[in-house]
């Protein structure tokens, strides 16, 4: 059953029983209390007819026992004066006098010394009797009433209050249900929001219109939306990145194993010159020697992916010098000169690393710089760090590509750095020797002027590992 | 003989298939990049194009929608075999998708069945003497027709289909007799025989040492 009938029946029927139970403690103490009354009223004519009887007796006695006659005559005229309450007078134990029903049965009230009331269902109609005995010897009065009333009041109010009950159960019913619907609707709308995003539509959120509990559950709700849709996000450009990686991977792989097959196929099967066929094996050549090149730095990223870094002090002008020697060769095709500025002595790093983060790096700027063009290797703090940059005058970076440059396989101009030999793969794995070092690699350039590239590596006191 | 365009931006990839498609005689135009195949289309007439989808600068679906008012047909080339990539491909136009790495004989016989669907492909072959109506399943010898029996017949497409190239004897029994056929590699050299002494093709039907056979005729 839906939550808010459950509300709406426990609350209608604890309110009616709560209404019936009072009421009928009310009506029930209203008939006693009127009772009471009654009984009082009753009584106190009574005790002044009783009284004036007496008297009466008396006066016409004188002290003596009065005649039957006498007797009679006095209440004869007496009885006449109470409308509406009837006598019955007992001499010695038997009716002397009535204006009433007789009826039989106990009449306890006869022997009472002070006035008694007794209330006697006569004939369906309920009637009060009071009564005693006389001052004189054997008389006993019982003045009698009808008492109807009070029962037919009782069942008037009964009447009265089952209308009420029943009109305020009504009234009440609808109320509950429109305001339960009301109260029940945010609850049911968060019902919903959570349905549309286990089903996909992350973008759902909820109304906060309360101040209430209700109000922070869909502020924590709204909170926690937000959370999941971030996380999807995220997970979702992840794997987009991830599957890019192998998309690329895919193409530069088999590129090459096509053109291998292709022309050792070709030189199978084809009627050739010998120059096609010198072409033919030429390209084999390069491409085998394109792959080779591929898989050997595919494997350096894998290895600098699982491997430890081996932290040593480190000197920063040797550094410096082993890069350029290594170097020697590239730049002598094209007279570049190497400058080196160190303005910071020691680094703590691991050595072949960042060696071979340098030497990717001044390799890019040779290939990109014009010939006789100077390339710049310097190092110095920055905020806490130490940057290691390698700047050069080539051609730059367009601000488009510079966002993208780390990424693999990427390349700015494919077509020249294919002719270059370049693969995409030398930044990203000079970023991810920076992050090793729990650093990172930045990138500079104006399209046309030139770039500079940082190793940005932060201060670690030196200890392995 | 058709006119292809081929756009590959990998300088080898490029050359080995236009050393191919021209082996079985057809004319070449290569291009690294898709930047004025427009022009070329409207200048020239174009059979067949051969497209490498990842092309640098504009991609290869891209120039795809760019050339199609030009109903050229086209045929894609690329290294990513994926279902996704190879429905966009097709969505988009192409008559079909070749992926690599690929053997020869399949992209002959791939632009073979495009330019037959486009109505490029002759009907009709001259060599050495012979003349052969591909669609009548006819051939003249010297003028006279000469019977062929069926699989004659269809040994001699295979061989005029990849003209030039050297076909092993697995491959010639494979498209011929199809894999179905349990039989010795023996038959194809006798049906070989066969069809050099019908069509006296001794010097044009060269046997490849080791290997197979290969129909020899200058483009």
């Amino acid at each position: 059953m839906r939550f808010r009938y459950k509300i709406y029946l426990c609350v209608l029927v604890l309110f009616l029983l709560a209404l019936d139970a009072s009421a009928f403690a009310l009506l029930q103490k209203s008939y006693d209390q009127n009772k009471q009354m009654d009984i009082w009223r009753g009584t106190i004519e009574y005790e002044t007819v009783s009284e004036t009887l007496n008297h009466l007796i008396d006066g016409t006695a004188g002290g003596r026992k009065i005649s039957d006659v006498s007797l009679r005559q006095l209440i004869d005229s007496f009885s006449q004066s109470l409308p509406g309450t009837s006598m019955e007078l007992y001499r010695d134990g038997t009716l002397f006098f009535s204006n009433t029903i007789y009826f039989e049965g106990d009449r306890p009230e006869l022997h009472s010394a002070s006035p008694m009331s007794v209330y006697r269902n006569i004939n369906g109609r309920l009637r009060l009797y009071v009564g005693s005995t006389l001052t004189q010897e054997g008389l006993s009065l019982s003045l009698s009433r009808d008492a109807n009333y009070l029962t037919e009041y009782y069942h008037l109010l009964l009447r009265y209050f089952i209308f009420l009950s029943v009109s305020i159960s009504v009234v009440l019913s609808l109320f509950l249900l429109f305001f339960l619907r009301h109260l029940m609707r945010p609850i049911e709308q968060l019902g919903k929001a959570a349905n549309e995003i286990a089903e996909g539509d992350y973008s759902q959120r909820v109304p906060v219109k309360t101040h209430d509990e209700i109000g922070a559950l869909a502020e924590n709700f709204n909170k926690m939306a937000e959370a999941v849709s971030e996380q999807i996000q995220e997970l979702t450009l992840l794997n987009e990145e991830k599957e890019q990686f192998i998309r690329n991977l895919t193409h530069e792989l088999k590129t090459p194993i096509a053109i291998l097959h292709g022309y050792s196929e070709f030189l199978q099967n084809a009627n050739c010159s010998d120059a096609e066929k010198s072409l033919a094996l030429r390209y084999i050549q390069e491409h085998t020697a394109r792959l080779e090149q591929l898989t050997g730095r595919l494997l350096e990223l894998l290895r600098l992916r699982n491997e430890a870094l081996c932290r040593e002090e480190i000197d920063i002008p040797a550094l410096f010098a082993s890069v350029q020697s290594l170097s020697d060769s590239i730049l002598e095709k094209k007279h570049l000169t190497l400058r080196s500025e160190t303005q910071v002595q020691t680094l703590c790093g691991d050595h072949i690393l960042l060696q071979t983060a340098l030497m990717n790096l001044v390799e890019n700027a040779a290939k990109a710089s014009p010939d006789g063009s100077e390339i710049k290797l310097c190092s110095r703090k920055e905020d806490g760090s130490t940057v290691l940059e390698v700047a050069d005058h080539g051609c730059g970076i367009p601000k488009a590509d510079l966002a993208h440059i780390c990424e693999e396989f990427y390349r700015v101009d494919k077509s020249r750095s294919r002719a270059s030999g370049g693969l995409g793969l030398g930044l990203s794995i000079c970023r991810l020797i920076a992050q090793l070092h729990g650093g990172s690699l930045e990138a500079e350039s104006t399209y046309g002027a030139g770039a500079a590239f940082r190793l940005v590596l932060p201060d670690i006191s030196a200890q392995n590992g | 003989m058709a006119t292809i365009l081929i756009i590959e931006d990998e300088p080898a990839l490029c050359d080995l298939i236009a050393l191919n498609v021209k082996m079985v005689g057809h004319q070449t135009i290569t291009r690294p990049d898709g930047q004025d195949a427009a022009e070329i289309l409207r200048r020239q007439a174009v059979d067949l194009i051969i497209l490498d989808v990842m092309l640098p600068g504009e991609d290869g679906f891209a120039l795809i929608e760019r050339l199609r008012r030009f109903d050229v047909p086209v045929i894609f080339l690329t290294a990513l075999g994926s279902t996704q990539d190879k429905v966009r491909g097709l969505g988009l136009g192409a008559e079909d998708y070749i992926t690599k790495p690929f053997e020869t004989i399949e992209l002959i016989a791939r632009i073979n069945v495009v330019l037959r669907r486009s109505g490029h492909s002759s009907q009709e072959f001259c060599a050495g003497g012979v003349r052969v109506l591909l669609e009548e399943h006819k051939v003249y010898v010297a003028g006279q027709e000469t019977e062929l029996t069926l699989k004659e017949f269809e040994l001699l497409e295979v061989f005029i289909t990849n003209k030039n190239i050297a076909l092993s004897r697995e491959k010639i029994l494979d498209l011929v007799w199809g894999y179905d056929y349990v039989g010795e590699t023996r038959t194809v050299d006798v049906h070989v025989q066969r069809l050099r002494k019908k069509l006296h093709w001794e010097d044009h039907i060269k046997t490849v040492y080791k290997y197979g056979y290969r129909l020899e005729v200058s483009s």
